[in-house]
């Protein structure tokens, strides 16, 4: 019994990961530059892949250690990378969507390269 | 407050534990016999890696218990948040985006806490991280609310801000 409920709580973990997974790639390909589609990806990757991989791991209990380690993993990584390809796009000149409001990380840099 | 750092012996028990609790996850199936070589070997990489892993030591616990207990809650449910968010956006036909690069400052003193601060950010809605200098970190914030530091601090950091000062005392 208890078995059943914890293979059909996986089914429903993985389920909405892939719903998040979707929308996160859906996010990617409508949203208009490359740091609002950065903020679509890390978002919907981090809560679909640990959801799908917790679910995993309930389905399949001889991996449920596992799979919550995986999670912790992904938890702690996934945003330091999107940082970094935020940061390094930026500095190599990729523009922002022409909307973007207060850029207050363009003065930051125009500061910093007039010092050079 | 960054204080001194802690002792080598309290570092290297540190490690001790660390690497032996690692050991104990990722050779799962739990036997006597793994924890036996799981010690041996916990004792002896602690031995070569002690001074890259901690610079506060056994006080990591302590934080690893406030990170499980208060922290991941609030986390949870934060990431849940914004991914809604992000999928309110995603699938409103208009896309109402208002993006910007705001600025906010941080309380916090060590840089652990603040790169903390700074991922848990990047994890909440609407908002992603860039880049960090002394004590502001530039955010790129997909719905812009306000562009004053004070205000922004608030709406984006507070409630990570408080949780980051207790458990990095």
């Amino acid at each position: 019994m208890v078995d059943l409920i914890l293979g059909w709580t996986g089914v429903v973990l993985v389920f909405i990961g892939v719903f998040f997974l979707f929308l996160g790639s859906l996010g990617v390909f409508r949203l208009p530059d490359l740091f609002n589609r950065l903020q679509a990806g890390t978002k919907a990757t981090t809560l679909g892949v640990v959801s799908t991989t917790i679910g995993v791991g309930l389905i399949a209990k001889g991996w449920l250690v596992f799979s919550l380690a995986l999670a912790i993993f992904l938890l702690m990584t996934n945003p330091i990378s999107s940082h970094a390809l935020g940061r390094a796009s930026y500095r190599a000149g990729v523009k922002p969507y022409k909307g973007t409001n207060p850029d207050l990380y363009a003065e930051k840099i125009k500061k910093e390269s007039d010092q050079k | 407050m960054e204080k001194a750092e802690a002792s080598s012996i309290n570092r290297y028990f540190y490690a001790v534990v660390l690497y032996f609790f690692l050991w104990i996850i990722l050779t799962y199936p739990f036997s006597i016999q793994e924890w036996e070589a799981g010690t041996a070997i916990a004792f002896t990489a602690s031995l070569l890696s002690y001074r890259e892993l901690s610079v506060s030591g056994l006080k990591n616990i302590k934080r690893i218990g406030i990170l499980l207990f208060w922290y991941l809650p609030v986390f949870i449910r934060e990431l849940i948040k914004a991914n809604l968010h992000v999928a309110g956006l995603v699938l409103n036909p208009k896309m109402p985006i208002k993006p910007g690069f705001v600025k906010i400052k941080t309380n916090l003193k060590s840089p652990v806490a603040r790169v903390w601060l700074a991922n848990s950010i990047t994890l909440t809605p609407g908002t992603l991280s860039v880049d960090i200098e002394d004590q502001y970190i530039y955010i790129h914030w997909i719905t812009v609310g306000s562009t004053d530091i004070e205000h922004a601090s608030e709406e984006i950091a507070g409630s990570f801000e408080k949780i980051l000062e207790v458990m990095f005392r």
